[in-house]
């Protein structure tokens, strides 16, 4: 395969903030701090900064690995695989990474077809919607990474009104909920942040488009800068949502977000919260759409002779069939969970020793030569 | 009888005929074509030692023209040959030549032949086209309360006059060239030589270059067909009929074309925010103009869903109506038998009747039509319990925001794309009407003209862009060219010296 990639399919550096923002947001900017405040109550902040600051130094490791990379050929996970651990090995890593993304694309349009359901239109057919949104998506994805990258700025855009909701709950936020402060035992609130480093997956997608990032030093910045914005925002969520309602009130709902936006008031229209949920196809179909996209990437190195969109058409066949597959909320919860797990353990721990590897590969080669 | 066997060819091939019968092998060939055509002069003339054919097509030449400056020459017995014609004729650009298609050209451009011996192809090309037509009007299409009347005509020398007299510079270029394999219909690509992007420039010739047609009518059509994506219902090249945006357009480093007969001008390339831009803000103040553009902005949003959310709203999400909303909708649409879809729909389909009726009908029917569809239609459908008035309200609204759109074609758009709104509306309410914008913006990030982004300022972002794009700040804030066209000189003037013009700020609480 060309290890260059033409200059015409490349993003822009400033796709590197946006892409990341979006994937991280995905579903879980609606759910804080529900999952921090079972462990720390009204520490939860501390526990996002923890696990927001972690996600940088994480970044950083992924940045190493990429940069480390590029003088051997093409900078993704894929090629990096092949190289370190030859082909039988590399191509089972490949297939474990699709996989998980796979997960993340699934689990994706899951939640957001229950929220649809729950906020919008209680008889969504759960097929129907996915078997739209996959026909979304091939559509997008034909269009290649630049036409994702649009999207994922756009969603960006458009996401920029619907978080100005935050400001208007300021009236009624009673900061002494939030007290006392550090309240909590460092357990608690590692625990906590754990949880937290949920919220955060995505970003590590990097990984896959790195090559297609031009001028990588400025998309570096923009990187960072990206995961900073989300942790700006998660503690304004974090603080909002401690603030606003009680520890009691929070154990009871599932997406703190939309009862907040319950109570706000806009001219024209009653119910602002369903208003809203018009905003979240935006936050889905780039995600997916870079889901499909890579898993497409993946399959296609694995199998070159095959088209790409041929592939496209099995993965989004898959997902359907996985999507209607999940039918309770609880599978979605499971589902939540893998994810969450397998995240974690890609970016806290596999790439950690894959970057080990990559250093004792060089090192090795420098002694036999 | 005989049936040769090139007449049953010939009835098979109908195409080869077609294009047998505009082939010419000679001279004698093409006036023997031309002999059955009644405006066409062919005559020779005897001197006394020189002898000569001259042959044009009555109605394309200035015949007064001819008489009075060329055959005096002819007939003064003071010229032997050809050349001694070309050397005395008081005419510029007198063409020698023995290229049959240029002759054939010229003489039916409205040029005059004129030969030594008849069957020889060796002649001169006397310049005589009669140039009539429209008298130079105000526009009618893109009218503006403040700046130049001036529209462009059907001829495309007084078009480049209108234009060239605004851009008094030898960097003013343009270049001719014929397309249509019957017609030939000429076609003026223009550019300022050293602003206009050089690829821009190349592709725009080779795409009219490579064109496969026989005859080309309008400028509207040629963006049609040199367009980047040919399915798409947004338009990829602005049309004009103002010479000022030409000439405005020049001076960014766009490229006009110009189609002989065709009184619009195709501006290329173009982004969407364009096609909202009327030319007159720029002859307004920045925070008018700019409020103008937002105004024009919501309107175009307004117009393309607010039928479809009423569908949304009336179909699955009721719960979003006011409560004080309620009593008023309620009664005017408990009478109404329909769902709301075909109500909506109804009333759309009347509206598009009207405009499409007034459009097509003389100016002063035109306008009773209008009265009795807005006022008489309107009134008695909501009387008649077909439509409720609520809706006739908010369907005559967005009809209205639909026309607010300078470009004739971006508004046809714009009235279109409400039906597939309206659609998915239906299907899936809200969430429907999210998922079908989501498609168009999709369609827009993908789509290009002239391989240049359409949705340019906002994807991929150029902050410089964006000063005139939504908003427009003051013009000595604009010292860049649009990087959208990627000029050759990117650059306007310089940023520093436009803003010392204005002079140093004096406080009048200090002096």
């Amino acid at each position: 395969m060309n290890s260059k990639i033409n200059k015409a399919f490349q993003l822009s550096p400033l796709s590197a903030f946006f892409i990341p923002l979006s994937l991280q947001l995905g579903a879980d900017f609606l759910i804080l701090p529900n999952p921090l405040t079972e462990q720390s109550g009204q520490d939860a902040w501390i526990g996002i900064m923890i696990s927001g600051l972690s996600t940088l130094v994480i970044l950083w490791l992924i940045f190493r690995l990429l940069e480390n990379e590029c003088i051997y050929g093409r900078a993704d996970i894929f090629s990096l695989h092949q190289r370190l651990f030859g082909k039988w090995a590399g191509t089972l890593l490949n297939f474990i990474m699709v996989g998980q993304v796979m997960v993340y694309l699934v689990r994706l349009i899951r939640i957001y077809s229950e929220i649809f359901q729950v906020w919008l239109f209680p008889n969504l057919p759960v097929l129907e919607f996915s078997i739209i949104i996959c026909f979304i998506i091939g559509y997008v994805v034909m269009g290649g990474i630049r036409n994702i990258g649009g999207l994922a700025l756009l969603s960006f855009i458009y996401m920029i009104p619907f978080f100005q909701i935050l400001n208007f709950t300021v009236p009624y936020l009673r900061f002494s909920n939030m007290l006392p402060l550090f309240d909590h035992s460092l357990i608690s609130v590692i625990r906590s942040s754990y949880s937290g480093a949920n919220l955060y997956l995505g970003f590590e997608l990097i990984i896959y488009y790195y090559p297609f990032l031009s001028q990588p030093e400025k998309a570096k910045k923009w990187a960072f800068i990206g995961i900073l914005t989300t942790l700006i925002l998660y503690l304004n969520l974090t603080i909002v949502g401690t603030a606003f309602a009680t520890k009691g009130a929070l154990e009871n709902t599932i997406w703190p977000l939309m009862s907040l936006l319950k109570t706000l008031q806009i001219p024209f229209f009653n119910h602002a919260e369903k208003l809203a949920t018009v905003f979240f196809v935006w936050t889905l179909v780039p995600n997916v759409c870079l889901c499909t996209w890579i898993i497409t990437r993946g399959l296609k190195f694995t199998f070159p002779a095959i088209k790409q969109k041929y592939l496209m058409l099995i993965v989004l066949l898959l997902a359907c069939g996985l999507i209607t597959s999940i039918t309770s909320g609880n599978q979605i919860r499971i589902i939540n969970q893998i994810f969450g797990t397998s995240g974690l353990i890609i970016i806290y721990v596999y790439l950690p020793v894959l970057l080990a590897c990559q250093w004792l590969h060089k090192k090795v080669r420098k002694a036999v030569k | 009888m005989m049936i040769h066997k090139e007449d049953v060819l010939i009835l098979f091939f109908r195409k080869k005929r077609t294009d047998h019968a505009i082939q010419i092998d000679s001279v004698t060939d093409l006036f023997k074509k031309l002999e059955k055509v009644p405006d066409f002069i062919h005559f020779e003339h005897k001197g006394k030692d020189f002898t000569c054919w001259i042959s044009f097509i009555q109605t394309l030449v200035d015949v007064e023209y001819l008489h009075r400056d060329v055959f005096p020459y002819l007939y003064s017995d003071q010229t032997h040959n050809l050349t001694e014609v070309q050397d005395q004729i008081p005419t510029e650009k007198v063409i020698r030549t023995k290229d049959l298609s240029l002759i054939q050209s010229r003489l039916l451009d409205g040029y005059t032949i004129i030969q030594e011996s008849e069957k020889k192809p060796d002649c001169l090309i006397i310049p005589s086209v009669k140039i009539k037509g429209r008298e130079i009007e105000k526009s009618e299409n893109e009218t503006s309360v403040l700046g130049p009347r001036e529209a462009f005509v059907e001829s495309a020398d007084l078009n480049i006059n209108l234009i060239r007299k605004r851009i008094p510079i030898p960097q003013f270029m343009f270049e001719d060239m014929r397309i249509g394999k019957i017609s030939k219909t000429r076609i003026c690509v223009i550019y300022i030589d050293g602003i206009a992007n050089k690829d821009n420039i190349q592709t725009v010739k080779q795409r009219i270059h490579d064109l496969e047609i026989t005859s080309m009518i309008d400028s509207t059509m040629l963006a049609l067909m040199i367009s980047d994506n040919n399915n798409s219902i947004f338009p990829q090249f602005i049309d004009t009929e103002r010479p000022d945006r030409v000439a405005g357009a020049l001076y960014e480093g766009k490229i006009a074309v110009i189609v002989d007969g065709s009184p619009n001008a195709l501006i290329l390339p173009a982004s969407i925010i364009e096609f909202f831009v009327a030319f007159d803000d720029y002859f307004l103040v920045w925070p008018i103009a700019t409020a103008y553009r937002l105004l024009r902005l919501f309107a175009v949003a307004f117009s393309v869903i607010s039928s479809s959310v009423y569908v949304a709203i009336l179909t699955y999400h009721y719960q979003l109506i006011p409560d004080n909303l309620i009593p008023s909708l309620f009664t005017s649409r408990t009478t109404i038998p329909y769902a709301p879809l075909s109500e909506v729909l109804v009333l759309e389909i009347m509206i598009e009747l009207l405009r499409e009726a007034v459009a097509r009908l003389p100016t002063k029917v035109g306008q009773t039509i209008g009265i009795v569809g807005g006022i008489v239609v309107g009134t008695a459908s909501v009387q008649a319990g077909i439509v409720s008035n609520f809706l006739l309200i908010i369907i005559a609204l967005s009809a209205l925001s639909a026309f607010i759109t300078p470009n004739y074609r971006m508004a046809a758009t714009i009235r279109f794309i409400r039906f597939p709104f309206i659609l998915s509306a239906q299907i899936l309410g809200l969430l429907g009407i999210s998922l079908c914008f989501l498609i168009f913006v999709n369609h827009l990030t993908r789509l290009t003209s002239l391989g240049r982004p359409y949705i340019e300022p906002i994807y991929p972002t150029r902050i410089s862009d964006l000063k005139d794009a939504f908003i427009r700040l003051p013009l000595n804030f604009q010292n860049m060219r649009p990087l959208f066209l990627r000029p050759s000189d990117s650059k306007r003037f310089n940023n520093q010296r436009a803003h010392e013009k204005v002079g140093p700020k004096h406080s009048e609480l200090d002096d």
